[in-house]
């Protein structure tokens, strides 16, 4: 397991580097979706944060979810700005 | 105006009610139990509700939050026993609006009333001006939006992010406002021939713009079906772009052009007053005037192509620094020949400068060898075979391991989707097994090579690749085109082979 959850707040532990890393962090958020409206998403130690994710979390946000992403690695922290990123969600570096 | 009244003492809402009818107020509804209230509380909202502070089941200060909660519009008076600053505290901080004591004589009440009537009447003419200065805002976005769209189909800039060979071009276009004076281009006219070029009309708003995109959607256009029936001559490209921009041009307007034909080892130029051509050597200057309904005569000159080359609109070298307000030219004059790609520039620019006009930039860059560090071929039929490729990856021994991987993370799922199977549009969200699959499997080859600080990570699969029509129109896209948006960003520089199906990306190796 490179994630954990608990309740509305899911754990990147270890780099995401296969699609099955990216799979089990999607099916985390699916999960924690269903316990609340708002999802907190801790990128403890992962530089890449691939764009499946990113959609799962747009999704989640139209669907009405408030996400919050907390990071911890700069260049990724840099990457969700470029990207526009907070705009859609709350993007905080750790 | 219409009003509420909450309170668990019956008295109470009696005789509010009496002093409101009296006052010839309307009571719309008064309630005896708080929770109901906010549960079935909807439009057409009340304009003021008067909340009793004193209601057991539930404070009146968290019965304030609640209707706030529902609709911060609503007018909230908390009805207090005695003016205590305590009391007016609490209430402040729950967020209501106004007090008044439960003891409160008639007179006084009715003072109050007529106070909180004007404070509602200009809350709602506020609220009706903010309502549609959202409106215009957002009317405002979507058309600038739509017509960015229009401009990036309109104008095809086709070697955005191209290589053919050791021959790399980007480019990079910010306007300054969405209307922009500048348009920039790039046209593939055959192995080692390219037109591109951009044109600047003076002054700007819509004016401009329509100038601008009309007359480098004419030249593209003639260019363009010249080489169709392979009679494109540069020389007569000019003529009748210049006889077709001398028609739509106003009688004081000029536009300024710099016009670029690359053949072979040499290129040919014609610079109607816009920057020179940087090269590390030398500056080919401008060879004629800005073009005015007056232009008869130009004149085309030409030299050996340079290994390097930046050519650029005026908006980079005359928008003032940030500290000095100097113009940014003499920053760029001594960095210029020390940028490898054009993101040491825009990002210098964009630290240092106040961006005044649109910048455009044109660059071009003669590969060089690299020393080759690491080589892996694969076939990618499922998502099994991208995680075998991705763990061999990050257990092998490499430079900006994690930048690597995220990019191949994206390039190898755009192969899976858009080559073995036809996923044509994410926001379907199909499973694998739901969808089509066009062939049984893709072959790709990475070539990891290095050079001083630069990684060159080289990718290629044997399918049509990605589409590059849409490459222009991902840039401006809020949603598509996430994964090559992190693999520009990621890298120093990214350039596409003509088929698509070749990347050259180049990272640079920070200790």
């Amino acid at each position: 397991m490179i994630a954990e959850i608990t309740g509305n707040i899911i754990r990147i532990k270890e780099p995401i580097v296969t699609i099955q890393d990216s799979e089990e962090v999607i099916s985390l958020l699916e999960e924690a979706a269903q316990n609340s409206n708002t999802i907190i998403l801790r990128v403890e130690n992962s530089f890449s944060f691939p764009s499946n994710i990113i959609a799962t979390l747009e999704r989640l946000k139209d669907s009405g979810k408030e996400i919050k992403i907390v990071i911890k690695d700069e260049i990724l922290f840099e990457l969700f700005n470029d990207l526009n990123l907070n705009q859609s969600f709350t993007i905080v570096k750790e | 105006m219409k009003i509420a009244i909450l309170s668990e003492n019956v008295e109470l809402i009696d005789r509010i009610s009496s002093y409101l009818n009296e006052s010839g107020y309307k009571v719309v509804t008064f309630s005896t139990n708080p929770s109901m209230f906010i549960q079935t509380l909807e439009a057409p909202y009340p304009d003021v509700v008067l909340v009793d502070y004193d209601t057991k089941e539930i404070s009146g200060p968290d019965v304030v939050k609640e209707i706030k909660k529902k609709n911060p519009n609503i007018v909230t008076v908390l009805l207090i026993p005695e003016v205590s600053p305590e009391l007016v505290e609490n209430g402040i901080e729950a967020g209501a609006d106004d007090f008044m004591c439960k003891d409160w004589a008639f007179p006084k009440f009715q003072i109050r009333m007529r106070l909180l009537k004007r404070m509602i009447k200009s809350n709602k003419k506020e609220a009706a001006l903010f309502k549609k200065l959202r409106e215009d805002i957002q009317y405002k976005n979507f058309q600038e939006n739509l017509a960015m769209t229009k401009h990036s189909k309109i104008i095809k800039n086709e070697l955005s992010m191209f290589f053919e060979d050791d021959n790399l071009i980007e480019t990079y276009y910010k306007p300054k406002d969405i209307l922009s004076g500048d348009t920039i281009f790039s046209i593939w006219l055959g192995r080692d021939r390219y037109v591109m070029g951009i044109i600047d009309a003076m002054g700007k708003g819509l004016s401009a713009s329509l100038t601008s995109v009309n007359a480098t959607s004419f030249l593209e256009y003639s260019i363009k079906k010249a080489a169709e029936y392979n009679d494109f001559s540069f020389n007569r490209s000019i003529r009748d772009f210049i006889n077709y921009t001398k028609a739509i041009l106003l009688e004081k307007e000029m536009l300024s052009a710099i016009l670029i034909y690359i053949e072979g080892d040499n290129i040919h130029y014609a610079n109607f007053g816009m920057p020179p051509i940087y090269t590390p050597e030398e500056k080919l200057i401008s060879n004629n005037h800005p073009i005015n309904i007056l232009t008869k005569n130009f004149r085309i000159d030409c030299a050996k192509l340079p290994k390097n080359f930046f050519a650029l609109s005026d908006g980079l070298i005359e928008s003032p620094m940030k500290e000095s307000h100097y113009p940014y030219y003499a920053k760029f004059i001594k960095i210029y020949k020390n940028a490898n790609f054009l993101k040491d520039l825009a990002k210098d620019f964009e630290e240092y400068a106040i961006q005044k006009d649109d910048v455009s930039i044109i660059h071009f860059k003669k590969d060089e060898p690299y020393e080759e560090i690491f080589e892996y071929q694969t076939e990618i039929a499922d998502k099994s075979d991208i995680d075998k490729t991705l763990k061999d990856f990050f257990m092998a021994d490499l430079p900006q391991k994690n930048k690597i991987i995220y990019i191949l993370q994206e390039l190898l799922m755009n192969t899976l989707e858009h080559s073995v199977y036809n996923m044509k549009n994410k926001k379907q969200h199909l499973s694998y097994k739901d969808m089509e699959k066009v062939r049984d499997s893709t072959k790709v080859k990475i070539d990891i090579s290095k050079k001083d600080e630069y990684i060159k990570f080289i990718y290629e699969e044997d399918s049509h690749g990605f589409d590059l029509n849409v490459l222009n129109e991902l840039v401006f896209s809020k949603y598509h085109g996430r994964g090559l948006k992190i693999v520009r960003n990621l890298s120093e520089a990214l350039f596409f082979n003509r088929k698509g199906n070749k990347l050259k990306i180049f990272l640079k190796d920070k200790k």
